[in-house]
């Protein structure tokens, strides 16, 4: 690596970490299942969960700890910035120790550069590198690894490979499944010690091939003076199975190389040691079943973990499971991206053998094994294969860089000399710009800076409680939007959250205390997250109190953000004399809207809005209606807050009968100031939305930042 | 000479792997384009009784599907609702969720079902839901009537959404 490589890889690394920042994920997200949790764990020290991720919380502490910036979602959520765009820079640094050098270094650079930029602004790396997952770390521990290997390669020198063998081991606590990459490391360790030297012909793989062809040939090597005098001795006594005393000793350098690599495998992966130490700390019935207090039980939380998804797929379906990766490839790279990686794979092999079978094994086993895995998350089980692809894609590059040089030269006629220097440097950074498609393209989908939906719910939620009231969350990992705020501000400690102490509350735990509820199922269900059986026993009524930010374009990117109170007795949804404190009088149909009731005209961004409306029931017809602040739909609920069926059964409601609905609505926080139209209208299924009905004018202000005002209801 | 040797058995042994490859990806594209065309239908992440596909990021267990809220609808204990009897006309995992129509796996292909103002939707114990509960990936129980010239839309009046096989 030259110092210009070097200088290209920290620009990498700034270019894509101020995209990642500029576009990163506030705070908590609900774009991850598990991205509250790993928040979380991190801060307080805890186990995630399986396989536990020890460097990942151990990671995620220091970056909490000791970045002074915003809350601790978003120093965790920057590490996967930082991290991602660590393992970009270190995919240009890579290919620009590999690529081959049958094109002018500066084309050999850009060929480098652009795979890097395209995978870091591909859809599925970018959108993890923007929130509090594992995905991003473990790419930059792969990559970290791969250059240690790639430096021992070159050097041979046993501290080199013992930091190999370490960081690998490291990296399992970032993601296990790296372990898969075990053969393909072993293969080009065996390769690296066995390999016969092309005394004559071919290009040099490494400056120890260099030495070895110089030595024998006693000719000059393809290198420098100054690299060769800078090379270090060799310990192992071997380069490619010549020693520099000719004296060849594999079978010993073999040796020093199992028990370096045994040595520092055997420290990284003792991180799994964590394990049993915070075993105490789990909070979730589905992981303390495999609880790692015994060597089984750390085999199941650890190797053993999530059986069912493994190998989940019969032979025949293998070739829909191949398609399904072809397409998640296609998303990353396109079909010219998948056109050139191949043509790079072949590249790699002639020109790279030993390397080839590193990286494309590498592949294999990431392919073989995540095409038959179940998860609804598929995408980001492959991102090392991405990463993978992207330096295949390098080498299809400078392939085609070769053969248009080729073509030039021979079609020109002209020498070499003829593409100046100019030219080439133009030309190559106008190549590096092809990676302003992925991140144009990708922007608006991967730009999660607004993202402030589930924070300013909770902020609600913390705001409305009242106090010694119990709210009940879903259990385990997918409690921790909620368990956040108390595990790591002790966020209204005086409201219990029953799940959070263990994860087997009993009915007695809440006797007293209104309860409350962020989840409709709260009863009768059984996948993870389920509250446990004969928490909440009676026959409830939910009542919606507050309604977070309500997603209008897809389904299911995040829960319904509602809060529910649970009482025994029916709403008083029925009101014997109406006086609302604005008249409106608008027919609906089988309803009619008298009027409501609105807290106030002028509101902060990511307060709540209280508002109550009157109905008068023509018949006990239930109609759907959604509120909305200038486009932005901030609900939608049958009138009667979904109850009307069962009240009428308690209650009679004659015609003529008035109905009142009231709860609260989150402003988002990035509602930007301004006069809003406050509106209602109806929303029936498989209709078209009804025409709007003007309420009021709001007034939206802007006067405490966004992280100010969280912090503030966290209780910082 | 062992070079050379070593060489050439290098590049056979990887240019049969990459073969291989090519030979399993484009045996794979020509199988799927062949059930599925050129759509992306067939593209179901998880495995039989899964929690999702291709656009999907469904709920966790027992957490109920994000967008908009329909409160109190589903928790409230209305009294059951009778299941149609006989049959459904179709059972299959949904592909895609729209304001008036889902569609639906099938054995015969993507089967699109028109929802109306009278469509009902229950859990399997007869519990109303809506279809704002529904999400991609679910497996369904449709009764209705199949509408359209060649069969391939239903107009459904009752959709039952069965629980996911263990």
């Amino acid at each position: 690596m030259t110092r210009t490589d070097r200088f290209l890889a920290l620009a990498i690394f700034l270019a894509v970490l101020a995209v990642y920042a500029r576009t990163l994920t506030p705070s908590l997200s609900y774009l991850s299942p598990d991205g509250s949790e790993l928040a979380t764990v991190p801060y307080v020290l805890g186990l995630a969960h399986s396989p536990g991720y020890p460097l990942y919380t151990w990671l995620g502490f220091l970056f909490s700890r000791l970045v002074p910036l915003g809350d601790v979602a978003y120093r965790i959520n920057l590490m996967s910035a930082v991290t991602g765009a660590l393992a970009a820079a270190g995919v240009y640094w890579i290919l620009a120790r590999i690529l081959p050098d049958s094109i002018p270094l500066l084309w050999r650079r850009a060929a480098a550069a652009l795979p890097a930029l395209l995978l870091a602004f591909s859809k599925t790396f970018w959108a993890q590198s923007l929130i509090a997952e594992v995905y991003a770390p473990n790419a930059a521990g792969i990559v970290l690894t791969l250059i240690a290997l790639l430096r021992w390669e070159r050097t041979r020198r046993g501290p080199d490979f013992f930091l190999f063998a370490l960081s690998f081991g490291l990296s399992l606590g970032l993601h296990l499944s790296d372990l898969g990459f075990a053969p393909a490391f072993i293969l080009f360790i065996l390769l690296c010690l066995f390999e016969p030297v092309d005394r004559h012909g071919g290009e040099p793989e490494n400056i120890s091939d260099a030495v070895a062809r110089s030595e024998a040939t006693k000719q000059s090597p393809a290198l420098s003076k100054r690299e060769i005098a800078s090379l270090p001795e060799f310990p192992l006594g071997v380069a490619n199975g010549v020693a520099r005393n000719d004296t060849p000793r594999p079978v010993r350098s073999l040796l020093s190389v199992a028990v370096l690599g045994l040595l520092g495998f055997a420290i990284g992966v003792a991180q799994f040691l964590w394990l049993p130490l915070q075993a105490g700390t789990l909070i979730d019935r589905a992981m303390l079943r495999s609880a790692p207090i015994t060597l089984a039980g750390i085999y199941n939380y650890t190797l053993g973990a999530f059986p069912n998804f493994k190998f989940a797929f019969p032979l025949t379906a293998l070739p829909d499971r191949l398609v399904i990766y072809l397409d998640l490839l296609n998303q990353q790279f396109g079909l010219i991206g998948i056109g050139l990686g191949i043509i790079g794979l072949f590249s790699l092999l002639a020109r790279r053998t030993r390397h080839f079978f590193l990286l494309a094994g590498m592949y294999l086993v990431e392919i073989w094994f995540f095409i038959q895995y179940s998860a609804f998350d598929l995408d980001v089980f492959f991102i090392p294969a991405h990463m993978l692809w992207a330096a295949f894609f390098g080498f299809g590059a400078a392939e085609i860089i070769g053969g248009v040089q080729f073509v030039w030269e021979k079609w020109a006629r002209r020498p070499r000399a003829f593409i100046t220097k100019p030219t080439t440097v133009v030309a190559g950074c106008a190549m590096i710009l092809i990676a302003a498609v992925p991140l144009h393209n990708n922007w608006s989908a991967n730009d999660f800076s607004g993202d402030t939906a589930v924070n300013d719910f909770y902020a609600g939620v913390w705001s409305v409680l009242p106090e010694n009231s119990a709210l009940v969350t879903p259990s385990g990992v997918f409690g921790y939007d909620a368990f956040y705020w108390q595990l790591v501000y002790d966020t209204r400690a005086d409201v219990l959250l029953p799940l959070l102490p263990g994860p087997n509350p009993s009915a007695q735990d809440l006797a007293g205390r209104d309860l409350f509820t962020t989840t409709r199922a709260i009863t009768g269900n059984q996948g993870p997250g389920a509250l446990p059986a004969g928490l909440l026993t009676g026959n409830y009524w939910s009542i919606p109190v507050l309604f977070g930010q309500q997603p209008e374009e897809s389904f299911g990117r995040r829960e319904t953000l509602v809060l529910y109170h649970l009482t025994a007795g029916p709403p008083p949804l029925r009101e014997a004399a109406a006086v609302p404190q604005f008249i409106v009088e608008a027919d609906l149909g089988p309803v009619q809207l008298l009027g409501f009731d609105l807290s106030t005209r002028r509101i902060e961004s990511g307060d709540v809005l209280t508002v109550k409306f009157f109905w008068r029931l023509k018949s006990v017809t239930s109609i759907r209606v959604e509120t909305r602040l200038g486009d932005l739909t901030l609900e939608q609920h049958e009138i009667g807050l979904g109850l009307l069926g069962r009240y009428s059964q308690t209650v009679p409601l004659p015609p003529g009968s008035v109905i009142s609905d009231s709860f609260a609505l989150v402003i988002p926080s990035g509602t930007d100031p301004g006069a809003y139209a406050f509106t209602i209208r109806p929303a029936g299924i498989g209709s078209t939305p009804g025409t709007a009905i003007n309420l009021a004018t709001v007034d939206v202000i802007n006067e405490t930042g966004i992280m100010q005002r969280w912090l503030q209801i966290a209780g910082k | 000479m062992a070079a050379n040797r070593w060489k050439i058995i290098s590049l056979s042994v990887g240019g049969a792997l990459l073969l291989l490859m090519l030979l399993a990806s484009t045996f794979s594209l020509g199988v799927y384009v062949g059930e599925h065309g050129w759509t992306r239908d067939g593209l179901s992440y998880s495995g039989p009784g899964g929690m999702g596909n291709a656009n999907n990021r469904p709920a966790q267990g027992g957490i109920p599907p994000g967008g908009p809220a329909l409160p109190g609808a589903q928790q409230t204990p209305h009294p059951p609702a009778s299941l149609p009897s006989g049959r459904p006309n179709l059972t299959g995992r949904i592909l895609r969720i729209q304001p008036q129509s889902i569609q639906v796996t099938s054995s015969t292909g993507p089967r699109l079902i028109m929802l109306t103002a009278d469509t009902r939707f229950l859990e399997q114990d007869g519990r109303a839901i809506s279809l704002l509960d529904l999400q991609k990936g679910d497996v369904v129980a449709v009764y209705g009537l199949f509408t359209g010239g060649d069969g391939g839309e239903l107009r459904a009046d009752f959709i039952v959404r069965l629980p996911p096989k263990e």
